[in-house]
């Protein structure tokens, strides 16, 4: 396997606007003759679908669920992070360069985090031209706020809903090319396979009312089909939030690098019963004046008004006094996750610590903290029953983001020529670990600004597709993916979808969650094997492949996900250090602190799929830091 | 022609509410008049015989005003008739917020009435001789006032009378600030204060309306002769 | 202390398909905790109703933390159910008592047809969007983010109309089915922010044409939108995208 990473050459700063220079275009004339499909209308996929129209190609969108606007970008809440230095508190593009490097655990690429940073800025200077409203300061200029453990204020936000102002942006930009007929729009649709004869040609999806198969063969396919995150079934993503597409396409020959890398957000809503279906994430933003605590004496059932001042532990700013409740996510979550395993945690299933805002209100007064976490509190009371005002918080650890995704090269395009990925569904820009605030502005720089440039090149050296010759293809496809449905209608086993999809949840999250060790990753591979097994002579998927079918639909997903774990587990196993996301007892300091191995695992660990009886081999694309040293990252 | 079949929902509602504002102030100026009633005979009459003698100037108002509420009628329908497609399987069980206001609730219902009450009131008065028995009070023959003043010797009548402008009420409470709503003048600051203004507004037109068959209703069955005499001060002007 | 349990009735709309006439089906489900949502109440439901080899209730939902405006339905005759400013996924089982009956609908209306059970069709709003519902900003010709100063105060009034979430509970509750709390939050979120400006009034002209042509019926002020919203519109921004239309009827 080649994996040719494509990074130009020359310094860091220039590297994106000389490459920039050196890629082919498409004269306007030619580019309608070209067609793009983008799969998801997430920040990613909405904007690069609404920018390659903007250009002139032929775009086919396509989104899974009713309508693009609901993509799960919608629920990103803190904020996007620009390093343009509004505050002038020392921010510049390098600096927000340095800090995802370094928060990514230095497992990231230099040149695509460096083009990230630089990009930051057009982002934000695009979202407010299309309508997003930001905050502002009474002066009328956008307002910053420091988020997630950075040390400058570099984040724009949109009170809690950022995520969702900036996707209604970019679905307006979609919607207007869908509107002057630019950009055809398939919603309810599930891509199922992805069609490749040496370049990628088409993907095959499912319509999901009619259940009827459509193949669309293209030029390029960009697939911004988001994370995996479900394979934890309890985690802070959508219900539709799948891996279906990507793991096709990784069948298909697209490798897939780093995928035992998972964040764990440490502000969720805690677990409250076996039928739960979702972890509510929080922003959080709640750290900055919420104070995490648990009881000092373990079993300790009183009230958290009875218990006194000096009986709380707030560990984090014990531990980490510099840093103290904002330390990076992976950390809060792994020192939430001892307390708890230590008998110190707090609510029905001690599952779960405080976070405290008595402080932060006496001092600020009730009227200031209802102004910055006004929504936030009415939600978590809305869930809970509980209100903040009254009792602190609870919160637990919960799966948010995937970092490993399919590998793509500096143009973001796959190892099979004509795929591009974006966004959370490539590995390319967060490393180990991603800092708060940037999974929207990586979602937006592929699709507003990196896409259109790199897809141009790559359609720039093909022939615009013949549709006629590629017929015999589609029916190949559709009739493959026929007999994947068909086979599960079959079953007719005893037990739900959602049964095998919370057994394997539980699994990896015992396995392979917060913290790993080598006998606890084997243990879940052979429980992982056995319960796949299970799934396709136990499992009961009633009704018809014709016609709106929710189980069969999520069927296909688990399906998937059970596949996706064993090699999530083998990637796991595989890498022999910690590194952000990725803890393995086996390897950390005396204190606890992950243990990174950069003599041997500067690398990606990239996936290669052989056959469904053969295991899939590992590759490795070395990791070259020149502008930054690589340190062991400490928040004491 | 366009205007006669209107695409636009939004220009429907639009005319509706200018029209329904002509509509009001029609309602307010008619009210000045009908108030002169207390006034007594001559000065009501006077007031009636003012206006007559406005003509041709008066035909021309009247058509306008015919149009108006012609319009005002004809769009409605047409809105209603476009409501029943747009739900075409009902809830089975539906619940109103409480924000909801009774008179819009009503306003399909207080339109119909109102245009009832409309011809008959056109019939009983406007279109009917001002002469003869019917205005004849204590052997003196008064004109319309004298109409108006038998008319509401019936209690029937009268409660038919004040039923009516409590639905001119109720649909002015929900008319009136559904205007300034399609107007755009409507806002959170202003929106409860313009609420507050609409239902007082139509509660003192209602109420302004029902004194005249209350008072006469009154004066007719417990009056004394005096009093219509009182009532009828210059004889010499009728 | 462990979570309540109850038991509670179901009666819910079974449809097969858009042609179906469809019906009401009643369901008992026991061992309800208080502390699941109303949407984990019918996952609850469903693995109930596989077991006995009945096709589960299809219903939208993704998010499941009230923003994506995927869920949605009638319960008991409320759009989302009782709770006030709640999508139904973050409706707790806490506000419904023991032995409690709950009639969930789809929501109806010609603009918005059911495709199955409580699943509508809701492709209207984005024809709408389509329409006009944006600035049009092409990609790469943004001036710098502070170039242009905008009032907080307006900036505020846009981000509160901004955040509707698309769910369609103003057409369902309204009882013209309506969709103007959703059409009047995007006019009046981009009328408000001088970006939108220069295409303002042509927005307005073309998103209330798509209104007109979708199976939508008017606005009769009766503001039971506003109390349906879960993000708590103001119906003040139809009162401003209404201004928008006088102005653009004036100008012509």
């Amino acid at each position: 396997m080649n994996l040719n990473s494509r990074i130009p050459s020359g310094p860091l700063e220039q590297k994106w606007s000389n490459h920039k220079m050196n890629l082919k275009l498409v004269s306007p004339s030619r580019r309608s003759n070209y067609t793009v499909l983008v799969v998801g209308t997430g920040l990613a996929g909405a904007s690069a679908a609404a920018s390659l129209s903007e250009m002139g190609y032929n775009v086919k969108s396509f989104c899974i669920q009713d309508s693009p606007r609901r993509a799960h970008s919608i629920a990103a809440q803190g904020g996007i992070n620009a390093a343009k230095n509004y505050c002038n508190d020392g921010d510049s593009i390098f600096r927000l360069f340095y800090d995802t490097i370094k928060g990514g655990d230095y497992r990231a690429r230099e040149a695509n985090v460096y083009r990230l940073a630089e990009l930051s800025n057009n982002i934000i200077d695009q979202c407010v031209a299309q309508g997003v409203p930001f905050a502002r300061e009474y002066s009328g200029y956008l307002a910053n706020r420091s988020f997630g453990g950075a040390q400058v204020s570099r984040t724009f936000y949109a009170r809690g809903q950022t995520g969702q102002q900036l996707l209604l942006g970019a679905y307006g930009a979609l919607m207007k090319e869908v509107g002057r007929g630019n950009i055809e729009l398939f919603s309810r649709r599930e891509m199922l396979d992805l069609i490749v004869d040496e370049a990628v040609k088409g993907i095959t999806v499912r319509n999901l009312i009619s259940g009827e198969l459509e193949t669309h063969m293209a030029d390029a396919v960009v697939l911004a089909t988001g994370g995996y995150s479900n394979v934890f079934f309890l985690s802070t993503n959508a219900m539709a939030s799948n891996v279906t597409a990507a793991w096709r396409a990784y069948k298909k020959g697209a490798c897939f690098a780093n995928p035992c890398f998972v964040q764990i957000h440490p502000t969720c809503m805690p677990l409250e019963g076996d039928t739960q279906s979702k972890l509510t994430l929080m922003s959080e933003s709640l750290r900055n004046d919420g104070r995490v605590w648990v009881p000092k004496r373990s079993g300790d059932t009183r009230n958290p008004s009875e218990i006194p001042e000096e009986e709380r532990d707030y560990f984090l700013e014990r531990i980490y006094p510099s840093f103290g409740n904002l330390v990076p996510r992976d950390v809060a979550a792994r020192s939430m996750k001892k307390q708890c395993d230590e008998g110190r945690g707090v609510g029905e299933y001690k599952m779960s610590v405080y976070l405290d805002f008595g402080k932060a209100i006496d001092k600020f007064g009730k009227n200031v903290i209802f102004e910055k976490y006004g929504n936030l509190f009415d939600m978590y009371d809305r869930i809970t029953g509980e209100s903040p005002f009254q009792v602190p918080m609870r919160i637990y650890p919960a799966v948010h983001y995937t970092m490993g995704g399919l590998w793509v090269d500096y143009n973001l395009m796959s190892t099979i020529p004509g795929l591009f990925v974006l966004g959370e569904a490539n590995f390319s820009d967060h490393g180990a670990n991603r800092l708060g605030a940037s999974a929207l502005m990586q979602g937006l720089a592929d699709g507003y600004f990196v896409a259109p440039a790199t897809v141009s090149d790559y359609l720039a050296s093909v022939d615009p597709i013949q549709k006629d010759k590629s017929s015999t293809l589609a029916e190949d496809s559709k009739q493959k993916v026929n007999q994947h449905i068909s086979t599960l209608l079959k079953v007719k086993g005893n037990k739900t979808v959602d049964y095998f999809h919370k057994k394997l949840g539980q699994i990896m999250w015992n396995h392979c969650g917060i913290a790993r060790t080598p006998k606890g990753l084997e243990e879940g591979l052979s429980l992982i094997l056995e319960l796949k097994e299970r799934f396709w002579s136990e499992v009961n998927v009633l009704g018809s492949a014709k016609d709106l079918n929710q189980s069969l639909e999520k069927a296909g997903r688990v399906a998937d996900f059970l596949e996706y774990g064993e090699l999530m587990i083998l990637d796991a196993m595989s890498r022999n250090e910690s590194c952000g996301g990725h803890f393995r007892e086996d390897f950390q300091t005396d204190k606890g602190d992950p243990l990174r191995n950069d003599k041997d695992f500067c690398h990606a660990s990239v996936w290669e799929y052989k056959d469904k009886n053969q295991a899939p081999s590992r590759h490795q694309e070395e990791l070259l830091f020149e502008n930054v040293k690589l340190s062991q990252r400490s928040y004491e | 022609m366009s205007f006669l079949v209107p695409k636009s929902l939004i220009r429907i509602k639009q005319i509706i509410a200018v029209t329904g504002l002509f509509l009001i102030f029609f309602v307010v100026a008619h009210l000045a008049g009908n108030l002169t009633f207390f006034a007594g005979a001559d000065v009501f009459n006077g007031y009636a015989k003012k206006l007559q003698n406005m003509r041709p100037f008066l035909n021309f108002f009247e058509f306008v005003l015919f149009l108006i509420f012609i319009f005002h009628m004809y769009l409605t329908v047409f809105l209603i008739i476009r409501k029943r497609k747009v739900r075409p399987v009902k809830y089975s069980v539906q619940k109103s917020s409480a924000q909801r206001s009774f008179s819009s609730r009503l306003m399909t219902l207080t339109g119909p009435i109102i245009f009832i009450y409309i011809v008959l009131h056109l019939l009983d008065y406007t279109f009917s001789s001002h002469e003869g028995q019917a205005t004849v009070v204590n052997g003196k023959s008064l004109g319309l006032y004298g109409l108006v003043f038998n008319s509401f010797s019936s209690l029937r009548h009268s409660l038919w009378y004040i039923f009516s402008m409590v639905a001119v009420g109720l649909h002015l409470d929900h008319g009136f600030q559904s205007f300034f709503q399609t107007f755009g003048i409507y806002s959170s600051k202003y929106g409860g204060f313009l609420k507050k203004f609409s239902r007082i507004f139509s509660i003192c037109i209602t109420l302004s309306y029902v004194t005249i068959p209350i008072y006469a209703y009154f004066l007719n069955h417990y009056g004394n002769d005096q009093v219509i005499k009182v009532g009828v001060l210059d004889e010499s002007k009728l | 202390m462990m979570s309540k349990k109850i038991t509670l009735n179901f009666k819910i709309w079974r449809q097969s398909s858009p042609e179906d006439k469809g019906k009401f089906k009643e369901y008992q489900l026991e061992d309800v905790s208080v502390s699941m949502s109303f949407l984990e109440t019918l996952d609850l439901l469903n693995e109930k109703l596989v077991a006995q080899n009945e096709e589960p209730v299809a219903f939208d939902h993704d998010c499941r933390e009230g923003i994506c405006g995927m869920c949605g339905a009638m319960v008991n005759g409320e759009a989302h159910g009782p709770l006030k400013d709640t999508t139904l996924c973050q409706l707790h089982m806490r506000h419904f008592k023991d032995q409690d009956t709950l009639v969930v609908e789809p929501w109806r209306s010609a603009g918005m047809p059911v495709v199955k059970d409580l699943v509508v069709d809701r492709s209207a709003l984005d024809r709408i969007v389509s329409s006009g519902g944006y600035i049009s900003a092409k990609t790469g010709s943004a001036p710098d983010a502070n170039a242009t100063l905008i009032d907080k105060e307006k900036a505020d009034l846009a981000m509160d109309a901004a955040s509707c979430i698309g769910c369609g509970a103003c057409v369902a509750a309204c009882p013209n089915a309506s969709p103007m709390l959703f059409v009047g939050a995007k006019i009046s979120q981009l009328s408000l922010l001088p970006q939108g400006q220069p295409e303002s009034l042509q927005r307005v002209e073309d998103m209330l044409d798509q209104v007109d042509e979708e199976n939508f019926g008017h606005c009769s002020n009766t503001y039971e939108c506003e109390a349906a919203c879960p993000k708590s519109i103001s119906v003040s921004n139809i009162a401003r995208a209404n201004r928008q239309s006088i102005l653009k009827s004036l100008k012509g």
